[in-house]
């Protein structure tokens, strides 16, 4: 892969240096695909039970409303820590797709082999909604793989036209 | 194959590398445009703590944002607008207007200059720049001291090109006038 040539070491001012490794740290990012990721299966698995389990009391609907309140918090937060705070560069951005399509094609899988092979009614439902998922992680890989080439073949055609 | 620092493409492959998410060429980046964006928050803001303040909020802002800019070629106006911006908060945060004149950094200026006395003759005109009004200095700087053309200008400070052109217009008048009054450097 092709970069550019490394810059003297005392080009970068010792703030900036820690400024860039504070914020490029990888760390932090995957941390905030990993809530995003754990947080929409937690909402996901909570709202399928909700809505396959009959007759459930008030209170425990409250509970279940309240969890699935949290839940979603967390997903907002981290999307917003990932959009504005720990920002997804192009190649990070269609790793954190795959990863998000992979995770929902096994929630998917195993919720229908549950309902499939343990007799689960809930698998049914539960594996529809994941099957969404996954078809809006596949939406989100096709656009994360077409920015991700677009810039490859701008700065091939940069390099090309320069012999 | 990178591409050699002086093409006019040098800055869009840098960004684009930027936006694939590489560490080398945001080391590269930082090293090419921190010291000329420096320089600008400092006409800015006039004084150095201020402007290193102005300019780390800049690289932070660029750090945060780069993977949005649409136009990887236009990214010495889009870093210049996100100085400016940073500048404009600082200021408006402070109440106040950026000093009439600056303290001056002849260190700098004599590193820049061959002989001594072309880095006083530096001073002086940093002297004279330093007293425009703030608009025109900032227009002044931008287009020869930074190299901007005038249609980057213009998407920098957010006005139209005539905009521009009769800031340029007035900041060499004023600076003639100057001059006239002060004597011209060599």
């Amino acid at each position: 892969m092709n970069r550019p040539p490394p810059s003297p070491a005392d080009a970068v001012p010792a703030a900036l240096r820690d400024l860039l490794e504070r914020e490029l740290t990888p760390g932090a990012r995957w941390a905030h695909v990993a809530l995003l990721l754990l947080a929409a299966g937690a909402s996901v698995a909570l709202a399928s039970l909700w809505m396959t389990e009959p007759a459930l009391p008030a209170r425990t609907q409250a509970a279940f409303a309240v969890l699935l309140a949290i839940n979603l918090g967390w997903c907002g937060y981290a999307q917003w820590a990932l959009r504005y705070r720990r920002v997804l560069y192009a190649r990070h951005r269609l790793l954190a797709a795959r990863l998000a399509l992979a995770f929902c094609a096994v929630y998917s899988l195993g919720a229908f082999a549950l309902a499939a092979f343990a007799g689960v009614a809930a698998g049914w439902p539960a594996g529809a909604l994941g099957l969404v998922m996954s078809a809006a992680a596949m939406a989100m890989h096709v656009r994360a793989d077409r920015y991700y080439a677009g810039l490859q073949r701008r700065r091939e055609a940069l390099e090309r036209a320069l012999d | 194959m990178p591409l050699p620092t002086d093409d006019p493409r040098y800055d869009e492959w840098l960004a684009l590398g930027c936006q694939l998410g590489e560490r080398a060429a945001f080391d590269a980046l930082i090293a090419r445009w921190h010291g000329p964006l420096r320089g600008y928050a400092r006409r800015l803001c006039g004084d150095d703590d201020g402007a290193d303040e102005i300019v780390q909020d800049t690289w932070l802002r660029v750090l945060r944002g780069i993977a949005g800019l649409r136009e990887p070629a236009r990214l010495r106006p889009w870093l210049f607008g996100i100085a400016r911006r940073a500048g404009m908060d600082r200021l408006r945060g402070r109440y106040a207007e950026p000093a009439a004149e600056a303290a001056l950094d002849p260190d700098t200026l004599a590193l820049e200059a061959a002989e001594p006395d072309r880095a006083l003759d530096l001073l002086r005109l940093q002297r004279h720049i330093d007293r425009l009004p703030p608009p025109e200095r900032e227009a002044l700087s931008l287009h020869y001291l930074q190299g901007l053309s005038l249609e980057e200008i213009a998407q920098v400070i957010e006005r139209p090109q005539g905009t521009v052109k009769s800031r340029l217009f007035r900041a060499r008048a004023l600076l003639r006038r100057q001059f006239d009054r002060e004597g011209e450097p060599r």
